[in-house]
């Protein structure tokens, strides 16, 4: 992989099942290619995700609720397994996970897990202030897309978005496991403009949806200082071996 | 009082309502929502806009709605019942509000494109009639499992022009047909407008919907004072789903004092209070995030949204609009709840004793009055018939029966 690159992978916990969820997690955190992880936490309706993570949370939930696996309980089984690790660790979950995690560990004990931030798809970064206020201390990582207003690029530069760990640039307008062209000039001129509205944070601008592999790393490497791989490797999860063989492969 | 509480106002868009409300959507569609809202500001006095909606209320709908008073129900009921009548609207309820005001929204903002959720099909309905009068391409999200139980609704879609498309994942009910319909839109905004059908969704969808309908509780004040000299009924009565009927009723009675002006949301109590049993959104959710907004929501211990039920395919909802989570929390409107079967003899009391057969969600409202008559003795009051029932027969039949069948 690309080492100049902020690199991460989607992991859906309890997909196919928690063990080899757990498994899989145990591969990430010890390959020297990822730089962090991005803990998907499974949701009933997951809007901003395509048919691959969408099919893959909806079993990963079935199997939890068969096991009586709370989130809680996923999440603290994932951390267990990453603990002492020192790649950086984002919790990736809807809205109402994340209402209903404050509430199963109360946000004392929440705000200290060993997490680096959230990841929320469906709190867009004029909403960011919403958990804060219900005592989440953990970052919330914000997005950008080539639309974004000049007004809401204004928040970017603005704390408390100003010392998130970094900035989740959506690519593409749709849902995950879209496609994605990333010589696509408009695109690097947009990207442009959100790396220079978080020039002074320094913080990486990583690209997440539309990225299958090695290819399009190469394209967007030209012009980007990150990434994050979701549907590819998901559809990975259930063989080791192979999950192994696409992180070498990119 | 939260922060939000003072977020910025503008017209009549509001983007909470105390904690609920809010815009939880992914960051591709804020552009979208901030360009609708900034468009219905600059529309909704423009006098084109406003003649053209005006025009086609009363001679495309047939707005003005009668505010009729059932005299043999009122005997049997000791009090003077006022039914307003959103069940005589062209396509049966008082969806078509909303889809004509949006509808015309979409015309105006260029689209050539609309799409919808729909549950019983209702709001699927007035869509595809909408895009048919307007001529808008017209696609409807119908879960699976709706499109088999509401098949006429279905043919009727597909006769006025619009394409169904029936959505395979979850649980294929009304909520996945809403995500379906977030998804088609986020990635075809540019031609698309997506009239979604209640007060609820991302902000400014709960302004806009309870917007368009606020003209069923105008009417039924100016009603009453002009035909009856009521000036202010003694309760107010709405079925609640998401919650579009009753926002439109009740917003013109919440500012009269509540001591004498009482008013009353009916959710489905479905079979009983068992997980998956009902949908008392507001009796027993939890506070929670879907479909883009902050409210209460019924949800399980794994934090996932629970399965609902009601015999009305229109209640069937795990959520609640926002403003309504909020008249909840400030106790000015009081929600309870009728079970199916109730619900059901209900809607055979108002058939026999008026001559007026109600749609299932409408005879919730009527149940609870039936049953907590005593306490509107004397009362003027106010019900909400918000739809007619001749789509829930075959329904009906088959549930009686099961009843007949069951009590053998």
């Amino acid at each position: 992989m690309q080492q100049n690159l902020y690199r991460g992978i989607y992991l859906c916990l309890g997909y196919p099942s928690q063990e080899k969820s757990l498994a899989v997690l145990a591969i990430l955190r010890d390959h020297p290619g990822v730089d962090f992880i991005e803990l998907g936490l499974p949701f009933s309706d997951p809007v901003a995700d395509g048919p691959v993570i969408s099919a893959a949370a909806q079993s990963a939930l079935a199997n939890a609720k068969a096991q009586g696996l709370s989130p809680r309980q996923m999440l603290d089984q994932a951390l267990d397994v990453l603990r002492g690790n020192d790649k950086k660790v984002y919790l990736m979950t809807y809205g109402n996970i994340v209402s209903h995690l404050l509430r199963q560990y109360g946000d004392k004990t929440f705000n200290r897990l060993p997490i680096n931030g959230l990841i929320i798809p469906d709190v867009p970064l004029r909403e960011q202030n919403f958990f804060r206020q219900r005592g989440l201390e953990h970052s919330v990582i914000p997005f950008a897309t080539p639309e974004t207003t000049d007004q809401d690029l204004k928040l970017l530069a603005q704390e408390p978005v100003k010392s998130a760990p970094f900035v989740y640039f959506v690519a593409i307008r749709g849902i995950t496991g879209s496609k994605m062209d990333f010589r696509n000039p408009e695109l690097r001129k947009q990207y442009a403009k959100v790396s220079q509205a978080v020039k002074e944070n320094h913080q990486p601008v990583v690209l997440g949806f539309g990225i299958q592999g090695r290819t399009q790393i190469q394209q967007l490497a030209e012009f980007a200082n990150g990434f994050v791989i979701g549907t590819a490797a998901v559809e990975l999860q259930g063989e080791p071996a192979g999950y192994r063989n696409f992180l070498d492969s990119l | 009082m939260t922060k939000e509480s003072t977020a910025k106002e503008s017209g009549p868009i509001r983007d909470y309502w105390g904690e609920f409300g809010g815009c939880f959507v992914p960051e591709t569609l804020v552009p979208t929502l901030s360009q609708l809202k900034a468009l219905f500001l600059q529309l909704y006095q423009d006098p084109k806009f406003t003649e053209e909606l005006r025009y086609l209320e009363q001679n495309f709908s047939g707005r003005p709605t009668p505010l009729y008073e059932a005299k043999n129900l009122s005997r049997k009921l000791n009090c003077r019942l006022f039914l307003k009548r959103e069940d005589l609207l062209h396509t049966g309820a008082h969806k078509i509000n909303n889809t004509l005001g949006q509808g015309l929204l979409a015309k105006y903002m260029g689209k050539k494109r609309v799409i919808a959720e729909t549950g019983a099909g209702q709001h699927g309905v007035a869509t595809a009639t909408t895009a048919a009068l307007l001529g808008l391409q017209c696609v409807i999200f119908m879960g699976e499992e709706d499109t088999l139980r509401q098949a006429p609704n279905v043919q009727r879609m597909k006769l006025l022009g619009a394409e169904v498309v029936s959505v395979q994942s979850g649980s294929r009910t009304l909520k996945d047909a809403v995500n379906a319909a977030l998804q088609d839109w986020v990635s075809r905004v540019e031609d698309t407008h997506y009239i979604l059908g209640s007060v609820s969704g991302p902000s400014p969808f709960p302004s806009i919907v309870a917007y368009f309908h606020e003209c069923i509780g105008r009417e039924t004040a100016a009603q009453l004072r002009q035909q009856y000299e009521i000036e202010q009924p003694d309760a107010v009565i709405a079925c609640v789903g998401g919650g579009s009927n009753a926002i439109g009723m009740f917003r013109s009675f919440i500012d009269m004092p509540a001591d004498k002006v009482q008013i009353y949301g009916i959710e489905a109590g479905g079979i009983s209070d068992a997980p998956g049993r009902h949908a008392r959104t507001i009796g027993l959710g939890e506070k929670g995030v879907l479909h883009g907004y902050h409210s209460l929501l019924l949800q399980d211990d794994f934090g996932a949204v629970a399965p609902v039920h009601s015999i009305s395919a229109g209640l069937d909802y795990p959520g609640i609009g926002p403003e309504h989570a909020a008249l909840h929390a400030s106790k000015r409107v009081h929600y309870d709840f009728a079970r199916d079967h109730e619900a059901l003899d209900a809607l055979t009391l108002l058939a026999q004793t008026e001559g007026i057969i109600p749609a299932l969600e409408s005879s919730h409202a009527l149940a609870f009055l039936l049953r907590e008559s005593q306490r509107f003795q004397g009362g003027n009051v106010v019900l909400n018939l918000s739809g007619r029932g001749d789509k829930d027969l075959a329904h009906y039949f088959a549930a009686q029966q099961q009843r007949n069948g069951t009590q053998k």
